[in-house]
């Protein structure tokens, strides 16, 4: 029925639609995750994310190895973000808002001026060989494996956070605790370490997000900034706080950037705004208000 | 006539029934309090008479016009004045800024403004108070400022979210007698926990539990109701705060 | 010696604020006698562009509470709007004042309008994604008007009653704007509406419950801010000759936030304060990296530990020894 070309042009797009949605959806996780139960709006995550991604192309190219720098890209922001939360961000707590965001703008300057001074502000591009370079055909279009790889790892990484959220004892004190702290403080269960902890993995899946896209474009301190805002309207569109409005809000607005480039064209940012405005006015909490995993 | 009906009026906050088909109403130089134990839905039902919220069911009528659309601004306009549980001035303003403030949003003459500001500070006895800061001001003063406020613009009702908490006796009796003087112009509603108080003051007292109308009556008749004393988990009625 | 009278009944924020403008004209002097290069005069002018849109923001935010991020998108509307009027309309400083401002001015309302009508959180982010609007507006669909990328050159300078060239001439220009803004500013936060600002940022639901329109007043508030700062784009304008889409991206808005907290939130010569470190931290630090490190933890020492920046902890100090 559908002729070859049609075929074709699905598959390849489906697939762009499908990593650039699975792309944020796994940075914008993280963004869910340091928001918790403090409710830290967490401007230094695109900073993160760049860290990381230089943290990957710095072990990749010692050793070779992109496990190690997919590791190395978790690992690293993941105590970066642990000690950002633990020493600096845990003092604001009960203040107000605005204050936290201020901090987290003003770390993420921090972390681009340095990552500027020792990197420069020169573009670099990481270069991957052996099996994540060859392009596969599938349904007559040239896919690289690099982008089938970036779909099943992202899709594992979501599963495991699933699963993390949902069947761990650790996971179910975290959801409780981003629905009600006091609550969970009344066990005697000591929050803040969990606290600390997620601010780590979200942090940690900014880094692996920043690692996983190294390969496909140039590095450049300022990287986080674009994907940082996406983050944001991915998360507010789906509803702070909430893993299914994340997934939602990412698909959406992944689509938007593919597909959508094919129906607006230039305007597809435009649209992109006006519906971060437009759900912003009318239905502020997000699309998922108060539903939570 | 009456100058405030609240007909079925019910609040839901998700699952939460707050207010649960509350009826009432306000006739105008008569003392009315409402009461009840705590979560009772008191301050929500002054939060929606006021316009700060919209109710999910009900109406309220207001000098025989349906209010609906909820507008904090709008109903103080129309003559539906408030205080807040915190002594709430402006910290930013000075005792005449702050009522300046008040006395120019209802649209008085611009000529006349401090004059009506200087009467009103004279009568609370707080005229030399005039330039200070609500910082400098003690928890009576601040409660007496946010009266004024309230009452230079003239309201039709005054609703009274726990007026005496943290006064002494004397303190809230000074005001009581305030309010009471105007009680023909401006319909006062009180919500209050200082049941003795309620019940020396009040023409009619409204007893909330969980939302809904438990009772109302006049304070003898709330006194002696079984009903309202299982409410307050049995305890004698004392102060209370 | 006794201090005269009318000295000391001037405010101390003021007085910092006449200290910050003498030293601007002592530096400027000393530049010119000494002939020094003419690249001083262009660092100083920018700056106070620059601190115009930073004293214009901080009508908002330290007065009214409300922190927006559509500073560099009211700068560019500012400096395209005079450019355009300048080009199709006709080669008159006042004419390109008057395209400025009334663009300006009716994108801010848009902006307000809708932005104010959100709690908290999200008023930054609405203010940031109205603010890429025009960025993206002018790079892409309007290219054949705006130049796109390129941006827009003026090749003829509007007549006006010196000669704009004049690199000196425009610095007094820009220098008797600065003191003009800042006295409308000091008159507008001590009127009535200014004294409805600052009790919305102090507590919105009692302002309300008076009987104020909350909308309207930040609406307006917003408008008056944004339109200063567009004045400051078309001052940019006048100066540089030319503009580019870059002028919007949010790198402007995310550097008047910092000066203003650095400088000090609390009074308008806070955020001037802020800018001068920033320019003079960028012109005597030149290794890539070292600005956005050393503001960076400045700002992180001032969130945790002086809340009110360095004009703000100042004025402190100086109250509580008038009081010890």
């Amino acid at each position: 029925m559908f002729s070859a070309i049609d075929l074709t042009w699905v598959v390849r797009w489906v697939l762009i639609a499908s990593s650039l949605s699975l792309y944020y959806i796994v940075f914008s996780l993280g963004i869910v995750l340091t928001f918790g139960m403090h409710k830290v709006v967490n401007f230094a995550h695109g900073a993160i994310y760049m860290v990381g991604a230089f943290i990957g192309f710095v072990i990749y190219n010692l050793t070779g190895n992109f496990t190690v720098a997919l590791v190395a890209g978790f690992v690293g922001p993941f105590v970066l973000g642990a000690l950002l939360e633990r020493v600096l961000i845990s003092r604001l707590y009960g203040s107000d808002s605005t204050s936290t965001f201020l901090l987290t703008f003003a770390l993420s300057f921090i972390m681009i001026g340095i990552v500027k001074f020792i990197a420069g502000a020169k573009f670099r591009a990481l270069d991957i060989a052996g099996i994540l370079s060859r392009r596969l055909d599938i349904a007559g279009t040239a896919v690289p494996s690099y982008r089938l790889f970036f779909i099943s790892f992202t899709v594992l990484i979501i599963i495991v956070v699933y699963l993390f959220l949902t069947k761990t004892k650790v996971g179910s004190i975290v959801r409780a605790g981003t629905s009600d702290s006091t609550a969970v403080e009344v066990l005697g269960i000591n929050v803040k370490n969990y606290f600390t902890l997620m601010f780590g993995v979200g942090s940690g899946l900014a880094g692996l997000t920043g690692v996983l896209f190294a390969p496909l474009f140039n590095l450049y301190p300022g990287m986080g900034d674009e994907i940082l805002l996406w983050g944001f309207i991915v998360v507010i569109i789906g509803g702070l706080g909430s893993f299914a409005g994340c997934i939602v809000g990412g698909v959406i607005i992944g689509v938007l950037h593919s597909f959508g480039t094919l129906i607006f064209g230039e305007y597809v940012m435009f649209v992109t705004y006006a519906l971060l405005i437009i759900v912003l006015s009318v239905r502020p909490r997000g699309i998922f208000v108060g539903r939570e995993v | 006539m009456k100058v405030l009906e609240v007909n079925n009026l019910t609040k839901k906050f998700g699952g939460f029934t707050a207010v649960n088909n509350l009826s009432f109403d306000l006739e105008p130089g008569r003392i009315t309090s409402i009461i009840g134990p705590n979560g009772a839905g008191k301050t929500t039902a002054i939060r929606l008479i006021s316009g700060e919220i919209d109710p999910t069911h009900g109406e309220i009528v207001f000098k025989g016009k349906r209010i609906t659309k909820s507008s904090l601004n709008r109903h103080a306009l129309l003559g539906i004045s408030r205080t807040f549980q915190v002594p709430s001035v402006f910290n930013e303003l000075s005792v005449i800024d702050n009522l300046r403030t008040a006395v120019r949003a209802v649209g008085v003459e611009k000529r006349i403004h401090d004059d009506r500001c200087r009467e009103i500070l004279e009568e609370v006895g707080m005229l030399q108070d005039m330039h200070v800061f609500p910082r400098g001001l003690s928890h009576h003063k601040k409660r007496i400022l946010e009266w004024c406020m309230s009452v230079i613009q003239e309201p039709d009702i005054l609703l009274m979210d726990e007026l005496g908490a943290g006064l002494a006796d004397s303190e809230l009796s000074m005001l009581y007698d305030l309010i009471k003087k105007r009680a023909d112009t401006i319909t006062p509603l009180f919500v209050e926990h200082r049941l003795e108080f309620v019940f020396r003051i009040s023409d009619k007292v409204i007893v909330l539990n969980q939302g809904a109308k438990l009772a109302e009556g006049t304070p003898n008749e709330i006194k002696n109701n079984e009903e309202v004393r299982v409410a307050y988990c049995g305890d004698e009625y004392g102060e209370g705060d | 010696m006794q201090r005269s009278g009318l000295l000391q009944r001037i405010p101390m924020k003021d007085r910092i604020f006449a200290v910050f403008v003498v030293a601007v004209i002592v530096f400027i002097a000393i530049q010119a006698v000494f002939g020094l290069s003419v690249y001083y005069v262009h660092f100083v002018s920018n700056l106070l562009i620059f601190g115009i849109a930073s004293m214009s923001f901080n009508l908002l935010y330290g007065y009214g509470g409300l922190l927006s991020l559509a500073t560099a998108g009211y700068y560019m509307v500012g400096a395209y709007g005079g450019m355009l009027a300048i080009r199709y309309i006709g080669n008159n400083f006042y004419i390109g004042l008057l395209g400025s401002l009334v663009t300006t001015a009716v994108f801010s309302f848009i902006v307000g309008a809708v932005a104010t009508r959100i709690r908290g959180v999200y008023f930054f982010l609405i203010t940031f994604g109205f603010s890429m609007l025009p960025y993206l507006l002018i790079r892409g669909p309007t290219r054949e008007i705006t130049g796109g990328q390129t941006g827009m050159h003026m090749r003829v300078l509007p007549s006006f009653f010196f000669d704009l060239k004049n690199t000196y001439y425009y610095f007094f220009f820009i220098l008797v704007l600065l003191i003009a803004v800042y006295i409308l500013l000091r008159y507008i936060i001590a009127s009535p509406f200014g004294r409805n600002l600052r009790c919305i940022k102090e507590n919105e639901l009692k302002l309300s419950s008076l009987g104020y329109n909350i909308w309207w007043n930040k609406t307006l508030a917003v408008i008056i801010s944004g339109t200063l700062t567009g004045f400051a784009g078309y001052l940019y304008l006048l100066k540089n000759l030319s503009i580019s889409p870059v002028l919007g991206t949010y790198f402007m808005s995310a550097k008047v936030v910092l000066c203003t907290l650095i400088g000090g939130l609390s009074t308008f010569v806070g955020p001037l304060v802020g800018a001068l470190v920033w320019y003079l931290i960028e012109e005597f630090l030149v290794q890539p990296g070292f600005l956005e490190i050393i503001l960076g933890c400045a700002l992180v020492i001032v969130i945790l530990r002086f809340p009110q920046g360095i004009v703000g902890e100042f004025l402190k100090s100086m109250e509580l020894k008038k009081k010890g």
